[in-house]
C-alpha cells in the first residue's frame, strides 16, 4: 500500500513539476547545456555544409558576425546563389530567379532576416527583440516529452521550439509565417548536436510541410571567431564573374520534380 | 483473510500496470516511424457535403464539413483546399464560424443527414486559431449534429442542435447551450430519448429567440422512422429558458421533421417545412405569429430525413432556396419554385447544404452528395470543387497489372477504376467510371482484362467490358417466380481465392457461378434469420415512406472461401449469422452462438478466412446499427467451434473489417470508424496507426499480394496506400531490442523520369505516387539526437558512392535513395548545356552495401539495383545504352577539363603579358593566347543566354547525353556514330591542348624562366576534378 502510495504521490509531484516550470527557467537550464555563456563571448561564427532538396544537393557557407550580419553562399547548378543581410538592408543574388545582379531585399524578407542573423538566438535576451514567449506545455515529439515554448514576434509570426525535458536541447521548431500574406507553416527537426568549442550544436536539421521532408541541412563544420570583413555584407556595386565556374559534382535533380518539367 | 486480499488486490493493480507498460513498450504508435499512408483520391468526384460556412466579411474565406471525410478550409474561396481536421473524427455534422472573430471556429460532429450508411461523430469541438488546433468541448454522446448557432453579440453563447443516437433512443440529444464558450453545457430542451434537435433558427435582431425544431425519429438495421410524438417546432424568446409550441398545422396526428429559416433580412419572415401527410412550406410574416401554407408541391416534401432545409436570401425577402435532389429556387416567397440552372447546372443531385454571400447573393456554395459547387450568377452555373477527395467508398479491390489498378464503388457516385500510379501525379483524370447509382464492389475478372464487374444497390450485378462500355446485367434470379430475393444494399459479390473465374453473390441464399453470372448455382439453404418482422421494407420512413432498397434486410453481407480449401465456406449476414460449410455448401453450420459476448442479431460486417490455416477464419461484428459502439473482432482456429476475442481497449470505436497479412499471420489490419489499426502481435494488442490516415471510416482493406501495398477503402476519403508494408512484418521483439536494425528490401527497378503535363492550375487534387527513387528502410529503437548518424552507400568494388542523411526518428525510417550518379561537371555560364546535363546517369543493376554511422557504431545492409523487366530492351542494347551515356558523361567532364586549363592558361598569360617588355615574346604570348581563346570558343558556348542558339562541341556532346539518357534501350545508330564524330573532334582539340602544354608552355616557361620571372602551370586533372 505505501508503494502504492509512493507511487501516486510521485505521479503527482512529476506533474507539478512539469506545470511549475517557467519560461526563463527551461531557457536556463537551455542556455547552459549548449553553451550560450561560450557563444556571448564570440564575435563570428561560420558553417559550412550542404542543403539537400529531393536529390538535389546544395553546397553552401554561411558567415554570421555581431552584432547582426549576416551573409550565405549557395552553390548550385555552378551558380552561385548570395544572400546577405548587414543588420538593417539585405540583398540576394539569385541567378535562378534571372539576375546574376544583386537585387534588394523586400521588407518582408528584411524582417525574416533578423531572425536568421540573430547571432545568438532568438530565444536569448528574447524581451529586448519584443518577443513574447511563452510556456505552453508540454508535447511529445517521437515519444521524448518536449516543453513547448512559443515565441510571438510583433508582426505575428509564431515560432514554437520543443526543448528535451530530460537533455534540454531543441529537438523541433514549428513555424507559422504570413509570406506575401499567405499563411505558411513549416517544421524543424534538429539532431546529430556536436561540441564545437564548448558549444552544442545541430549538425542536421530536417524541415518538413505538411508532414512531408522539403528539405535537409547537414553542417560539415563550424568555426568560431574568424576574420570576416563587414564589407562583405554590404551591397555589392559590380557582379562577381561567373564564367569560371563549373557546375559542382554534387548537383543532382529530383526525378519527381523534373518529370514535371517541360523538356526544351 | 481481509489483509491478504488487500494485497492481492494492489499486487494485482502493480502488476496489471507492469504489464499495460511492457505492452505499450511493445507496441506504440511511433514504432511505425515515417511510415506514411498516401491519398491517391479520387475527387473528381467527391464525396457527401454535410455542413458550409463561410465568414461574412471575407467569404474567401469557407469551411466546407464532409458527412465522413473531414474539415477542409479554404481562404482562396475554394482554389486550393486544407484539411484542418486531420487528428480529430472525420464525421461532420455542423460547421460554423464566429462571424465575431473568423479564427473561432466550432464543429459538431456526426452527420445530420440521417441515412442508412452515416457515421457517427464523438461531440463538439471548438478552435480559436482558425483550425490549427481543435477541443473537443463536449456532448460526446450526442452522435449527431445537425446545427450550432452562435450568439452575434455574445460568442461565448453557443447553442447545439444535437440529434441523438440515430439508432438507439438516448439522453443526450435536444438543444445544448454554452454561456461561458464550451466550458460547461446545459440541455435546455429535451423531448424524448427518440427526439433530437435538426434545426435552429436565431433571430438576428434578438438572439433571445429561438426556433428549435425537434424530431422524433429512429433507425434500425431494417427499417426506418421519421415522425412521432415527439415532433415538433419550439420558440423561446429568453436564450432557452422557457419554450412555447409554435403550432403552425393542426391537421396532423404527428409530425416529422421540420427545417425552419429566419429571413436575415427582415426577421418578421420566418419560413418553416413541416414533414407530415402533407408536407408544406409555411410562412410568417409576424415573427411566428402567424402562418401561412406557401405549397405543398413535391419539391418541398422530398425525402425530410435527407434533404430537410430550406434557406432564406440574405439579400431577397421573396426569394428561398429549397435544396432536395436538385436546386430549386422560389422569387415569390414559396409559393412556387422553379430551378436556378438557367445556363448551367451539371450538378450532383442530392443537396444538403446552401451558403449565400450576404453582400453578394449571386456568390454561393452548395453542398452535393458529389462534393461542393461554387456559383457566382445566382445558381444559374457552377464550379465544380474537384479538390477535395472526399470519395466515399464501401469497396476496394485491386489487379495484378504494374502499376495495378485500384476498383470500387462509392456512395451516390457509381463505380470506378484508377492507377495506384500515373506519370507525374494521379490527377482526376486518371480514374476511370465504370458504373452508376451507389457502387460497391467492383472486381476485376481474373481472366480477361477487358472484364470488370460492378453493381448498384440491392444486388444489380453487371458485367462490364472495358473497350466497348458495355454492360450485362447478371444477378441471380429465384427459381420460384414468387420468391422474393433479399439483396442487401451492399450485396456481397467476391472471387473464389482457389478457382479462377468462380465468383459467389449472396442474397438470403448463396450463390456461385463459373461462366461470369450467366447462370447461377444455389449453394445454400436461406442462411438468414429470416425474420418477417424485418422484412417490412416497403413502410419503411416512417410518415414519408423510403423503400430504397437502404432497409433491405435479412441478407448476406459477407462471404470469404477459405484460399486453401475450396470446399470450406465462410457466410455473414446483416442480421447477425455466421455460417459456415466444409463441404462446398452441402451443409451449413451456424456457428454464431459459439461466439461468447456477442449481442444477438449483431451486423457481421466481415468474415474473412486465413491465409494461413484452414480451420482458422476472422470476423468482424458491427453492432453500431443496434446503437451498440463495442468493438466485435473474433478468431477461431477450429472453423468456428470456439472463438477467442480480439478486441480490446486499444480500439477507440467499432469495427467494420478486417485483413489478414500474406505473409505473417500475426500481422492483421483492423478497419474501425475511427481510422486504421494494426496488430503484430495476432491481435493482443492493436495500435492506431497515425502515419497520414485519419479517423475515418475504413470499409475495406486489400493487401496487394505481389506489391505488398495495403490498400485502404475509406468511406469519406478516397483510397489510402499504404506502401510496401514489408517492414511490418519483420517488426519483431529481436527487432525491438537493437539499436537499429536495417531492413532487407525488394531489388528497386531502375526506371527513367517521365514527362506529364502537371499545370492545370491548382485547383485539382493530385493523388501521391510511391517514392520513385529507392528506399533504405530500418528500425531506430530511439530517436537520434548526439552525435553523428548518416548513410553511405558502397558498389560492388567496395567504392563510396553516395552519403546520405540519415532519418532519425523513432522506429522504421525510410531514407530516399535517387541511385543517380553526380550530373557531369559542365561548364554553368553555358545554359543549354547546364539544363541538358542536369541528370546524371543511374548506377548500373547490381548489388549496394549501405552502410549507417550511428555515432561509435556501424550497421551494415543490401540494396539491389535491377533493370526494369518491362521495358521490353534486350540486355545487350541496355549495356549498349550504359556504355554509350557514360562515354558522353566521361566526354563532357573531358571537354569541360580541357576548356578549364585552356582558361587557365590564358588567364595566366594575360597577368604575365602586361610584365614583360620584350615585343617579340608579348608577340609570342598574344598569339598563343588567341589561339587559346580560339580553343575555348570553339569547346563551349560563351553566350550566356538560355535561348541564344550557340552549340560549340560540348553542347553538341550533351545534345547526345540528353537524348540517350531517358531511354533505357539501344541508342540510335545516329547518336552512336555522332557521338563518335564528336569524340573524333574533341581528341583533335586534346592534341593541341596537349601540345601546347608540353612544347609550347615548355618554351614560355623557358623565356619566363630567362627573364626571371615564374613559371606557368595548370591545373591538373586532379586538381579539377576536386575543385
Amino acid at each position: 500500500m505505501k508503494n502504492l502510495i509512493f507511487l501516486f504521490t510521485l505521479t503527482i509531484f512529476a506533474t507539478i513539476s512539469v506545470t511549475a516550470q517557467t519560461v526563463d527557467e527551461i531557457l536556463e537550464e537551455h542556455f547552459a547545456v549548449i553553451g550560450q555563456d561560450k557563444l556571448l563571448e564570440t564575435n563570428t561564427f561560420s558553417t559550412t555544409g550542404k542543403i539537400m532538396q529531393g536529390q538535389m544537393e546544395i553546397p553552401f557557407t554561411s558567415y554570421h558576425k555581431r552584432p547582426m550580419y549576416f551573409r550565405s553562399e549557395a552553390t548550385f547548378q555552378g551558380m552561385e546563389i548570395i544572400t546577405a543581410f548587414d543588420g538593417e538592408e539585405g540583398w540576394a543574388v539569385n541567378p535562378f530567379a534571372g539576375s546574376t545582379d544583386p537585387i534588394p531585399m523586400t521588407a518582408e524578407q528584411v524582417d525574416r532576416m533578423t531572425l536568421q542573423a540573430d547571432y545568438d538566438g532568438m530565444l536569448h535576451n528574447y524581451k529586448a527583440k519584443d518577443y513574447q514567449v511563452e510556456f505552453i506545455g508540454t508535447e511529445t515529439v517521437d515519444d521524448i516529452e518536449t516543453y513547448v515554448l512559443k515565441l510571438t514576434r510583433p508582426n505575428g509570426d509564431i515560432i514554437n521550439t520543443y526543448i528535451d525535458s530530460e537533455n534540454y536541447v531543441i529537438l523541433k521548431t514549428s513555424t507559422k509565417m504570413k509570406m506575401q500574406g499567405v499563411e505558411v507553416e513549416t517544421e524543424s527537426f534538429y539532431s546529430n548536436y556536436k561540441y564545437v568549442n564548448d558549444m552544442l550544436s545541430p549538425f542536421s536539421l530536417e524541415t518538413k510541410r505538411d508532414g512531408q521532408t522539403v528539405m535537409q541541412m547537414t553542417f560539415d563544420e563550424v568555426k568560431y571567431d574568424l576574420e570576416i570583413e563587414e564589407s562583405l555584407f554590404a551591397l555589392p556595386e559590380v557582379t562577381a564573374p561567373i564564367d569560371s565556374t563549373d557546375t559542382t559534382d554534387t548537383d543532382e535533380v529530383k526525378d519527381k520534380i523534373e518529370s514535371e518539367e517541360k523538356p526544351e | 483473510m481481509r489483509k491478504q486480499s488487500i494485497f492481492l488486490f494492489i499486487s494485482l493493480i502493480i502488476i496489471s500496470s507492469l504489464s499495460v507498460t511492457a505492452q505499450n513498450k511493445k507496441l506504440k504508435s511511433s514504432f511505425f516511424g515515417t511510415m506514411r499512408a498516401r491519398h491517391i483520391g479520387p475527387a473528381v468526384m467527391s464525396g457527401r457535403i454535410a455542413s458550409i460556412d463561410a465568414s461574412e466579411e471575407n467569404p474567401l474565406l469557407v469551411y466546407v464539413g464532409a458527412a465522413s471525410g473531414g474539415l477542409w478550409k479554404s481562404t482562396n474561396g475554394g482554389t486550393t483546399f486544407k484539411d484542418v481536421f486531420e487528428d480529430e473524427v472525420q464525421i461532420i455534422g455542423a460547421v460554423t464560424v464566429d462571424q465575431n472573430n473568423n479564427d473561432v471556429v466550432w464543429v459538431g460532429t456526426g452527420e445530420p443527414w440521417t441515412r442508412n450508411s452515416i457515421s457517427v461523430g464523438n461531440g463538439v469541438y471548438k478552435s480559436d486559431d482558425g483550425g490549427e488546433k481543435w477541443k473537443n468541448v463536449g456532448l460526446d454522446n450526442s452522435n449527431h449534429i445537425a446545427e450550432i448557432t452562435i450568439n452575434p453579440v455574445n460568442s461565448d453563447e453557443v447553442y447545439v442542435a444535437a440529434l441523438g443516437n440515430v439508432w438507439a433512443p438516448n439522453e443526450e440529444r435536444g438543444v445544448f447551450k454554452t454561456s461561458d464558450g464550451g466550458t460547461t453545457w446545459r440541455k435546455i430542451l429535451f423531448v424524448s430519448e427518440t427526439t433530437g434537435c435538426s434545426d435552429l433558427a436565431m433571430d438576428p435582431e434578438n438572439p433571445n429567440v429561438i426556433y428549435a425544431a425537434m424530431w422524433d425519429f429512429q433507425r434500425k438495421p431494417y427499417t426506418f422512422r421519421s415522425g412521432g410524438a415527439g415532433s415538433n417546432l419550439y420558440r423561446t424568446t429568453d436564450g432557452g429558458v422557457n419554450w412555447e409550441l409554435v403550432v403552425i398545422e393542426e391537421r396532423f396526428d404527428d409530425l416529422g421533421r421540420i427545417s425552419v429559416e429566419i429571413s436575415q433580412v427582415d426577421p418578421n419572415i420566418i419560413y418553416a417545412v413541416i414533414e407530415s401527410e402533407k408536407t408544406g412550406l409555411y410562412q410568417s410574416i409576424d415573427r411566428g405569429e402567424s402562418w401561412e401554407l406557401k405549397t405543398t408541391s413535391p419539391t418541398v416534401g422530398e425525402r425530410p430525413f435527407y434533404f430537410s432545409l430550406i434557406v432564406a436570401d440574405p439579400i431577397d425577402t421573396n426569394r428561398i432556396y429549397k435544396p432536395g435532389f436538385s436546386l430549386n429556387v422560389s422569387e415569390d416567397g414559396g409559393y412556387s419554385f422553379t430551378s436556378p440552372f438557367v445556363e448551367g447546372g451539371r450538378v450532383h443531385s442530392d443537396h444538403h447544404a446552401l451558403w449565400i454571400n450576404p453582400n453578394d447573393n449571386k456568390n454561393m456554395y452548395l453542398g452535393t452528395d458529389g462534393g461542393l459547387y461554387i456559383t457566382y450568377d445566382k445558381g444559374s452555373t457552377w464550379l465544380h470543387a474537384q479538390n477535395l477527395p472526399l470519395s466515399q467508398f464501401y469497396h476496394v479491390s485491386v489487379d495484378n497489372q504494374k502499376p495495378y489498378n485500384v476498383y470500387g464503388g462509392l456512395q451516390d457516385n457509381g463505380s470506378w477504376v484508377g492507377p495506384s500510379e500515373s506519370v507525374g501525379r494521379i490527377t482526376n483524370c486518371d480514374w476511370l467510371n465504370v458504373g452508376y447509382g451507389d457502387g460497391f464492389n467492383v472486381l476485376p475478372d481474373p481472366k480477361d482484362e477487358n472484364i470488370l464487374y460492378w453493381q448498384y444497390q440491392g444486388g444489380n450485378i453487371m458485367r462490364f467490358y472495358k473497350n466497348t462500355r458495355e454492360i450485362k446485367e447478371i444477378r441471380p434470379f429465384s427459381d420460384n417466380p414468387d420468391e422474393k430475393l433479399r439483396y442487401n444494399w451492399d450485396t456481397p459479390i467476391t472471387f473464389s481465392p482457389t478457382n479462377d473465374g468462380v465468383m459467389y453473390a449472396g442474397a438470403q441464399y448463396l450463390f456461385r457461378t463459373t461462366n461470369r453470372g450467366d447462370s447461377w448455382e444455389k449453394i445454400s439453404p436461406d442462411l438468414t434469420t429470416n425474420d418477417p418482422q424485418k422484412q417490412k421494407q416497403e413502410e419503411s420512413g416512417g410518415i414519408t415512406i423510403d423503400n430504397s432498397t437502404a432497409e433491405n434486410h435479412c441478407s448476406i453481407y459477407t462471404i470469404s472461401e477459405s484460399p486453401l480449401n475450396s470446399q470450406i465456406i465462410w457466410v455473414g449476414t446483416d442480421d447477425g449469422n455466421l455460417q459456415v460449410t466444409i463441404n462446398d455448401g452441402e451443409s451449413w453450420n451456424d456457428v454464431t452462438s459459439n461466439i461468447d459476448n456477442l449481442p444477438q442479431n449483431t451486423w457481421c460486417s466481415k468474415v474473412s478466412a486465413s491465409n494461413f490455416d484452414m480451420n482458422t477464419a476472422y470476423v468482424v461484428f458491427d453492432g453500431h446499427r443496434n446503437g451498440d459502439k463495442n468493438v466485435y473482432v473474433f478468431k477461431t482456429t477450429n472453423l468456428g467451434e470456439n472463438w477467442t476475442s480480439l478486441a480490446n481497449n486499444d480500439i477507440e470505436t467499432f469495427g467494420r473489417t478486417i485483413t489478414e497479412d500474406y505473409v505473417n499471420p500475426n500481422l492483421l489490419f483492423l478497419g474501425t470508424d475511427y481510422g486504421l489499426y494494426i496488430t503484430i502481435d495476432g491481435g493482443k494488442n492493436w495500435i492506431r496507426f497515425e502515419g497520414n490516415v485519419p479517423k475515418v471510416p475504413i470499409y475495406e482493406i486489400v493487401v496487394h499480394p505481389t506489391e505488398n501495398d495495403l490498400v485502404i477503402g475509406t468511406h469519406g476519403r478516397g483510397i489510402l496506400i499504404l506502401d510496401d508494408i514489408t517492414p511490418l512484418r519483420l517488426l519483431t521483439d529481436d527487432v525491438f531490442a537493437t539499436e537499429l536494425t536495417i531492413f532487407p528490401t525488394e531489388p528497386y527497378t531502375i526506371t527513367n523520369p517521365k514527362f506529364a503535363y502537371g499545370i492545370s492550375g491548382d485547383h485539382e487534387f493530385r493523388g501521391s505516387n510511391p517514392s520513385s527513387t529507392a528506399l533504405i528502410t530500418y528500425y531506430l529503437q530511439k530517436r537520434h539526437i548526439f552525435g553523428d548518424m548518416s548513410i553511405e552507400i558502397y558498389n560492388s568494388d567496395g567504392e563510396l558512392i553516395k552519403n546520405l542523411p540519415a532519418g532519425k526518428n523513432k522506429g522504421i525510417n525510410r531514407v530516399e535513395w535517387g541511385v543517380r550518379k553526380k550530373r557531369p561537371k559542365v561548364k554553368a555560364s553555358s545554359p543549354r548545356l547546364v539544363f541538358r546535363t542536369a541528370f546524371g546517369p543511374t548506377f548500373p543493376p547490381g548489388d549496394y552495401k549501405i552502410v549507417i554511422k550511428k555515432g561509435e557504431n556501424t550497421y551494415e545492409g543490401m540494396i539491389t539495383l535491377k533493370s526494369d523487366p518491362e521495358s521490353g530492351h534486350s540486355e545487350e542494347d541496355m549495356q549498349l545504352q550504359i556504355s554509350t551515356l557514360n562515354k558522353s558523361y566521361d566526354l563532357l567532364e573531358d571537354i569541360s577539363f580541357a576548356d578549364r586549363q585552356v582558361k587557365d592558361l590564358n588567364e595566366k598569360l594575360d597577368k604575365i603579358i602586361s610584365k614583360i617588355d620584350d615585343g617579340d615574346v608579348i608577340q609570342d604570348f598574344a598569339e598563343l593566347a588567341e589561339n587559346l581563346e580560339r580553343i575555348h570558343t570553339e569547346l563551349v558556348a560563351t553566350s550566356p543566354h538560355r535561348l541564344s542558339g550557340e552549340k560549340q562541341l560540348a553542347e553538341k556532346v550533351g545534345d547526345i547525353y540528353a537524348g540517350i539518357i531517358n531511354y533505357s534501350g539501344k541508342p540510335t545508330e545516329s547518336q552512336i556514330e555522332r557521338l563518335n564524330l564528336l569524340e573524333g573532334i574533341f581528341l583533335q582539340y586534346r592534341t593541341q591542348i596537349d601540345l601546347i602544354l608540353t612544347d609550347v608552355l615548355n618554351r614560355i616557361n623557358s623565356e619566363l624562366k630567362a627573364m626571371g620571372m615564374d613559371e606557368i602551370t595548370v591545373i591538373t586533372r586532379e586538381d579539377y576534378d576536386n575543385s
